[in-house]
């Protein structure tokens, strides 16, 4: 037992002499939980990745559909391989990648939306409650049933933070108003999506707001067929369905860009970087529907300017 | 009033969400009267989903699409055949791993035709047809008579599904097969032709499960779309006891509690809405439990049958 | 049929099914050879590689004795995937309820505490079976997504660690943990675990009255019945097993692997398990190479991803791929076909019925 012991020892010994780590930012690999295809949060992060590497010159690989039981095994084989900068792309990977981070401290490591450093683990997220209280507030202003809508997928700090700061605004722009949040349990089952849409317009939501990923096509697809307006997240969406309000774009690829900028030139260090919406790169709103009256619009730009200035603080849940 | 409006609501949310499942559950429903088991479902749902997308994609035409999901549908039916039938790998682990195959083929293949707009590529599809007269009916008009052409076809394909196997001479000898090969096969029954038939017919039915999905409701391809229909629809196969239009009945009864926890959600917030997503599940088990459903399976289903064997 | 003949059957099924694949891989871009060097060499030969097989064979190992055993006495237990999920909510309930015993004795325990929850779960498919004759594998599916809601529940709700970015608890004491069995790795003891449960159950199953008795009802009910075998019990017993052995499979997962209850922690472990059990024939000594195989073939997919970027869902396919050709493999040739290359390749289609015909007539 101990002298095969010993030989698996040296074998590990032996594996880990890998290729020694140069000092030259040269390769990132990001580590996604759904498909790189998903018209969401993966496919934002897989792009982001690989759009910086094209244009700020490293290589990218990537891992897609890596589930729970296999995180730990993905991001300590990306280290093993001597990637410079491993990401992992949702707070579920937070865990794993701390774990992982402590075994190579060589390497540095990154959660999208995670929670949390330390010395070679930094953090991005968005300040999600700020554009989440924009969206409500243009709801709000819109909504002639005083009824609109949130619909998400699982509950966890992010999406309730959204939640809240949806109602928030809402309430600001409207005291009148009544927030219908539905949970789907899926972040992809298309038809759900569609099914959880149709529901709180027949329930009388006239603004419906869809945060899934592909599911998220699903419940578009409801709001445009019942002729209410919908609300896009992740990128400026009214291009694809004329019938959305605004957007909440959580750029994830100007998110990556800013700490990737960082990376390249070796600066990326173990903190948290916060989107806000002072970092036009990585969040903002996108196109307003024509629809929108100029009080609102212009009302949307004093709430912008006040959260710049700090003097409208959106407290997270 | 409202309640009424409520009612039509959940009504018509039963049709589109148990759609689906019931194409599938009456392909299991095929495959496991003539004694194989399709457990391939899900797969097959995402083949003919993606059948569907390419073919409408390409042409602009939804019933083109149709076809080539169905096509998918037959084809996949006649590899599990083969798996089943020719190769007698077990049922089950054949099932599992046609539904891995195609689960990474249709992604695979759907990044191929779609490209960069994988998961985003708009296809045309069928829009509501509303009958006339019956659309008028208050509650039951606006929601079961103003639906989508496949739900029509899905009743006119259950109740033809119905006369086939259970009143034509074709239906019997399927029957049959699956409750007794060897003495079907005495009795000048081809099994195995008529093996293939179903298992055909069945890969069929769930592709149009996937092109109801495709074509009707979101008009869009996205991997793993399924969701885990083609499993509920094995359920629904029990539940409605090997019969065509019971699996139709349970698959739409799954339908409607999906539909009415998302309404049950808005009425009572502050309960967890996992227990309202779990509400489906445990209505079927308790449907199963209160109808006493004996095991009626049919008496061969999952034994391969083999001539050479006495 | 003798070793070596079903050896090279199983050779040149996985050659097949990777000659297929290979023309996928090829079409995605990329060597189909670099891509199955790195398939077999980073999954069984290199040091880190087979420490994650094995990390993935521990689960499944487990959830395919929970089928075997179950199946041995005629019950189709297809609910390993929520039995491994109640295990491991009952588990890491524990561990956090008690985390300061000795490990000696909290380690056990959490094992038994699992191996209740996944019994327990497995006690309502079997009641119903044995008693009111419902059948077993709609009751088992359908459990199976109660109990993935219900962790989601516990995971956000109740258990959940505080200022988490996603749904899971606190973690588990560290005297709890699973040692490591390949250092640096994270290669637990999971799987020697599941080989020694192997081992009992194989000796079980073929010395034992209460082991032959299984197989009994099994295989002829009636004869059971006329033997004095309590069918009913018979039919409680194998399941209360196969569940408690998918609940442990669950802990190892908590206390072995992830340290937290973690929303959907098992990616399908439980349906796996059905291959694993079919693939080994229903033989529990069969069993770890059986999930050693199917884990490896997993593990070695991913590094194929990494190493040389072939798209996930190729490898997907050429996972089912080999599935499809080594269960072909598996089966009992017919006394007519020798090879299963000539099975594949010559038959056609009908080609099987047409050959029947004309020996009858």
């Amino acid at each position: 037992m101990t002298l095969k012991h010993n030989i698996l020892a040296g074998l590990a010994a032996l594996m880990l002499a890998g290729p020694a780590a140069s000092d030259d930012f040269e390769r990132a690999a990001i580590v996604m939980p759904g498909s790189i295809s998903d018209n969401g949060w993966n496919q934002a992060g897989f792009e982001g990745l690989t759009q910086a590497g094209e244009a700020l010159g490293f290589e990218t690989t990537f891992s897609e559909s890596v589930h729970q039981p296999e995180q730990i095994e993905v991001l300590s084989d990306y280290a093993r391989r001597g990637y410079d900068l491993v990401i992992g792309h949702g707070g579920e990977f937070q865990d794993a990648v701390e774990r992982v981070a402590s075994r190579f401290p060589e390497t540095m490591f990154m959660v999208n939306n995670g929670l949390g450093t330390k010395e070679n683990v930094a953090n991005a997220d968005f300040y999600f409650s700020q554009i989440a209280y924009l969206m409500g507030y243009i709801a709000g202003s819109m909504t002639q049933s005083d009824t609109i809508g949130i619909i998400a997928a699982q509950k966890f700090k992010f999406t309730t933070d959204t939640v809240a700061g949806y109602e928030a605004g809402a309430k600001a722009a409207n005291p009148d108003v009544s927030v219908l949040v539905t949970w789907t349990g899926d972040w992809d089952d298309i038809a759900k999506g569609k099914e959880a849409a149709l529901n709180q317009i027949s329930q009388g939501a006239d603004v419906v707001w869809p945060t899934m990923d592909s599911a998220t096509l699903g419940a578009m697809q409801a709001v445009q067929e019942k002729g209410v307006y919908g609300i896009g997240i992740y990128r400026d969406a009214i291009n694809e369905w004329p019938e959305i309000l605004q957007s909440a774009i959580l750029d994830v690829r100007g998110n990556m860009r800013s700490y990737l900028e960082r990376a390249a030139a070796s600066e990326l260090d173990g903190e948290l970087y916060r989107a806000t919406m002072s970092n036009e790169l990585a969040m903002r709103i996108g196109s307003f529907h024509p629809d929108i009256p100029v009080e609102v619009v212009d009302e949307v730009a004093k709430l912008i300017d006040a959260m710049k200035s700090g003097a409208l603080v959106v407290e997270p849940q | 009033m409202v309640d009424l409006v409520l009612l039509g609501d959940v009504l018509a949310g039963t049709a589109r969400l148990g759609t689906p499942i019931a194409f599938a559950a009456l392909g299991g429903v095929i495959a496991e009267r003539s004694g194989l088991y399709n457990i391939g479902l899900e797969g097959q749902i995402l083949a003919g989903a993606l059948g569907a997308a390419a073919g409408s994609f390409a042409t602009g035409s939804a019933l083109i699409g149709l076809g080539c999901g169905v096509i998918c549908g037959l084809v996949s039916g006649l590899f599990l055949g083969y798996m089943s039938i020719r190769l007698r790998i077990n049922q089950l682990v054949g099932g599992i791993a046609l539904n891995l195959l195609l689960a990474g083929l249709t992604a695979f293949l759907s990044r191929q035709i779609f490209g960069a707009q994988a998961g985003g590529a708009r296809v045309e599809g069928f829009t509501q047809v509303r009958i006339p007269l019956l659309s008028d009916i208050p509650v039951l008009g606006p929601s079961l008579f103003s639906q989508d052409p496949l739900f029509y076809l899905l009743i006119g394909i259950a109740v033809l599904a119905w006369y086939w196997l259970m009143k034509s001479h074709k239906g019997l000898d399927l029957r049959a097969v699956g409750e007794n090969p060897k003495a079907a096969d005495l009795a000048g029954v081809p099994v195995f032709r008529l093996q293939y038939l179903a298992i055909s017919i069945s890969g069929a039915l769930a592709a149009l499960a996937g092109a109801h999905l495709v074509l009707s409701q979101v008009y869009v391809f996205a991997e793993g779309m399924s969701a885990g229909k083609g499993f509920i629809a094995l359920a629904a196969i029990i539940l409605g006891r090997w019969s065509p239009i019971g699996a139709v009945c349970a698959a739409l009864f799954f339908g409607f509690c999906d539909a009415a926890q998302f309404k049950l959600q808005f009425s009572s917030p502050e309960v967890p809405y996992q227990l309202f997503l779990i509400l489906p599940y445990i209505a079927s088990l308790i449907a199963l439990v209160i109808l006493g459903a004996k095991a009626s399976a049919p008496a061969s289903v999952g034994l391969p049958y083999d001539r050479e064997h006495r | 049929m003798n070793s070596l003949v079903m050896q090279r059957r199983v050779a040149v099924a996985l050659l097949l099914a990777l000659t297929v694949g290979g023309f996928l891989i090829l079409f995605d871009g990329h060597n189909p050879f670099a891509a199955y060097k790195v398939l077999f060499f980073e999954s069984f030969l290199n040091y880190w590689g087979f420490s994650n097989t094995l990390v993935k064979a521990s689960p499944m190992l487990l959830a395919g004795l929970a089928v075997i055993i179950p199946m041995r006495a005629g019950v189709f237990n297809i609910g390993g995937e929520g039995q491994i999920y109640i295990g491991g909510l009952f588990g890491t309930v524990f561990a956090l309820a008690a985390p300061d015993l000795p490990a000696v004795l909290g380690v056990p325990l959490i094992f038994l505490a699992a191996a209740i929850g996944g019994a327990l779960w497995a006690a309502i498919p079997a009641y119903l079976k044995a008693y009111r004759g419902t059948n077993e594998v709609i009751v088992t599916l359908l459990m199976n997504f109660v109990a993935i809601h219900i962790v989601s529940y516990a995971v956000a709700g109740p258990l959940l660690a505080e200022g988490a970015p996603y749904p899971y608890s606190k973690e588990v004491a560290e005297a709890y943990r699973l040692p490591i069995v390949m250092p640096r790795s994270d290669a637990h003891a999971g799987f020697v675990f599941g080989l020694s449960l192997a081992l009992i159950l194989y000796f079980w199953l073929r010395f034992t009255p209460s082991g032959f008795q299984l197989d009994l009802v099994g295989r002829n009910a009636r004869a059971a019945a006329y033997a004095g075998v309590d069918q009913k019990k018979t039919i409680i017993r194998a399941m209360l097993i196969g569940g408690s052995l998918a609940g442990m499979a669950g802990a190892i997962e908590v206390i072995g692997l992830k340290y937290r209850l973690f929303h959907l922690f098992s990616d399908g472990y439980g349906y796996d398990g059905i291959v694993v059990a079919f693939l080994a024939a229903l033989n529990p000594i069969v069993a770890p190479l059986t999930a050693l195989f199917l884990a490896g073939l997993s593990a070695g997919a991913g590094t194929m991803q990494r190493a040389i970027g072939v798209d996930s869902s190729v490898i997907e396919v050429v996972e089912g791929l080999v599935v499809v050709f080594v269960a072909a493999a598996l089966v009992a040739p017919r006394s007519s076909s020798k090879s299963i290359l000539k099975n594949l390749l010559i038959g056609g289609l009908f080609g099987r019925q047409k050959h029947s015909k004309k020996k009858e007539a």
